[in-house]
């Protein structure tokens, strides 16, 4: 597995629109085992395969939390076929850097796709997962979040570090 | 017995005379010691890439502690010092009197034996800089040798970070890959043969046909000669790999010499298909010749070829068409040492729009369903991703994949390639 360089937005890469997997050979495998490293490695929750130059209908999600059990999801050409009410909160995206916005999304959401073994496999989610497959099925037709972003893309505040320095001062 | 240290002065001071490559004027005057060991001549090639290579930082050094600037010494003093205060801080099984005597004695044998209290002085201040607990650069970009101009393209495109990155692993030794050439046997089988050879591999992520090896010569590899693998890098390979190969395809490759990707090409066709493998001139084409001799490939022919004329018998023939095309080279200047001392900003423009006038050519030789493979051994952008919003708006192909290697963060050559169909 090998981390990839993630594509920022200004790429044009980003809004185009991606293809139909059609079979998975070893590169697809390949690249679906890339994508998970870089989004654990970018401490993302989503990643779709536009976002390290590859238009190809595959995303990967895992919103779990380190307490809670593996939840990592592969979605290949996935399709949200109904949604169920509304959430409204803030967002980010690995090719966005340093930014964040307001978007409201489903807050529930149906959708179908394949697995890794091509099988036709239904998905349920609502909250952050409902989000993020939105979030990411955006990518597959070359859409980013700014473009719904309700008010101004904000500056993430880099979270504070601990001031090692600051507490040696008397000595 | 010959003196190794003058025979890579005078290796030195052609180079800085010519405008050829380096590894040209090495190799000629090579040639004319065959009668070298092996050893000797490592050592040689070792000098003399080193003192080309690391040069701003050997200036650096010479400078703290030298009363007369590198700049404005006598090149040849310039070059003998350089080389001693190579020796000095990089090959750390010469002793360091040792390199101060040698530089010495060059000096007296140059016939310049009044500069040689100079030469003696400087050097043993560099050997005791050196000895003090290292040298402290005063930033990484001397550190590694990176000329200011490549220095600020890289940290335009990739940030401090990267940058960083790229420019220590452009001074450090870089990987070497193999390609297992599959048409004759598989990865498995080549650990194996290899492994009995001496020589240890492994696999790679970023290709099941790339092996990673140590370093070794291929040239006294019986498996070698057998034609089971060549030499090349895990990117290009990753490249083709992406093209998506079949058997039975017609494959051209306009800018083929050596004949790498073109040979690879119709390996991954296991003796099906036609590969093209076109080249500027018959220099070229021997090389591409050469190497499909030794990989006995069947389904590979050469021919002479200007990438820049069009070609209108090739019109709509290709399945794929490879156009790794002619570029300023900054994803392996940790292999082609002098490529950071000659590119300018214009040269990337230039090579930008030559190029595209290639490229221009290359999509009308792609058929109705079929795909063309761009790439690059670069990493600037105006050679990468600039090219591909170029290739889709003269040609209505369609992008399906791209990717840029960096070395340093990546683990191989910095390398760009995109494949797309019509």
């Amino acid at each position: 597995m090998a981390v990839r360089n993630i594509r920022e937005i200004g790429d044009e890469i980003l809004l185009k629109k991606s293809k139909e997997v059609t079979k998975i050979n070893d590169r697809t495998n390949e690249l679906i085992d890339d994508m998970i490293e870089t989004m654990y490695e970018a401490n993302g929750v989503g990643l779709a395969a536009p976002q390290v130059g590859v238009l190809k209908r595959i995303v990967v999600i895992d919103t779990s939390t380190e307490e809670e059990e593996d939840g990592l999801l592969v979605l290949i050409n996935p399709k949200i076929t109904s949604t169920e009410g509304e959430q409204t909160g803030h967002e980010g995206c690995l090719s966005v850097p340093g930014k964040t916005g307001v978007v409201t999304r489903p807050e529930k959401i149906t959708a179908t796709y394949l697995d890794r073994d091509m099988k036709e496999q239904t998905l349920e989610a609502e909250g952050l997962l409902a989000r993020a497959v939105c979030h990411e099925c955006d990518h597959l037709e070359g859409k980013l979040y700014v473009d719904l972003v309700e008010g101004e893309l904000m500056d993430v505040k880099p979270p504070q570090e601990s001031d090692d320095d600051s507490e040696r001062e008397d000595e | 017995m010959t003196d190794v240290r003058m025979v890579a002065l005078d290796i030195l001071l052609e180079y800085s005379g010519s405008k050829a490559f380096l590894s040209e004027v090495t190799k000629a005057a090579l040639a004319k010691y065959a009668y070298l060991e092996e050893r000797d001549r490592a050592f040689i090639k070792n000098l003399v890439t080193g003192c080309v290579e690391k040069q701003i930082a050997l200036d650096y050094v010479i400078d703290r502690v030298s009363s007369v600037k590198a700049a404005k010494m006598k090149k040849i003093i310039r070059l003998i010092i350089r080389m001693a205060v190579y020796e000095i801080i990089y090959l750390d099984h010469i002793p360091a009197r040792a390199s101060v005597n040698e530089a010495v004695k060059l000096a007296k044998k140059k016939h310049i034996g009044g500069l040689s209290g100079f030469v003696n002085a400087v050097t043993r201040k560099a050997a005791a800089l050196s000895k003090e607990g290292g040298i402290d650069y005063p930033d990484e970009r001397i550190r590694y040798s990176c000329p200011q101009v490549i220095y600020d393209i890289l940290l335009e495109s990739y940030g401090p970070e990267k940058t960083s990155r790229i420019i220590k692993a452009s001074d450090e030794v870089s990987p070497q890959y193999i390609r297992v050439n599959v048409s004759k046997t598989d990865p498995d089988s080549l650990i194996k043969i290899l492994g009995s050879e001496g020589t240890k591999t492994c696999k790679t992520p970023l290709s099941k046909n790339a092996l990673k090896t140590e370093a070794f010569n291929p040239a006294q590899s019986r498996a070698f000669r057998d034609g089971l693998f060549s030499m090349q890098d895990a990117s290009g390979i990753a490249a083709l790999d992406a093209a998506g190969i079949r058997e039975d395809q017609r494959i051209i490759d306009i800018c083929a010499s050596p004949g790498g990707k073109a040979c690879l090409a119709a390996e991954y066709m296991l003796g099906t298909g036609k590969v093209l493998a076109f080249d500027i001139s018959e220099e070229k084409k021997k090389r591409i010749d050469e190497n499909i001799a030794r990989l006995k490939l069947s389904n590979i022919e050469s021919g002479v070829k200007d990438a820049l004329i069009f070609d209108e018998t090739l019109e709509n023939s290709a399945d794929l068409v490879i156009a790794d095309l002619p570029c300023s080279g900054l994803g392996v200047m940790g292999r082609k040492v002098d490529i950071k001392y000659r590119i300018q900003r214009e040269d990337i423009m230039q090579l930008q729009e030559l190029q595209r006038k290639m490229l221009d050519n290359a999509v009308r030789y792609v058929n109705k369903r079929g795909k063309l493979l761009f790439s690059t051994c670069t990493i600037t952008k105006e050679e990468g991703t600039l090219q591909r919003e170029y290739i889709e708006s003269i040609s209505g192909l369609t992008l399906l994949e791209e990717r840029q290697f960096l070395q340093g963060v990546d683990e191989c050559d910095g390398f760009y390639y995109a494949v797309f169909q019509r």
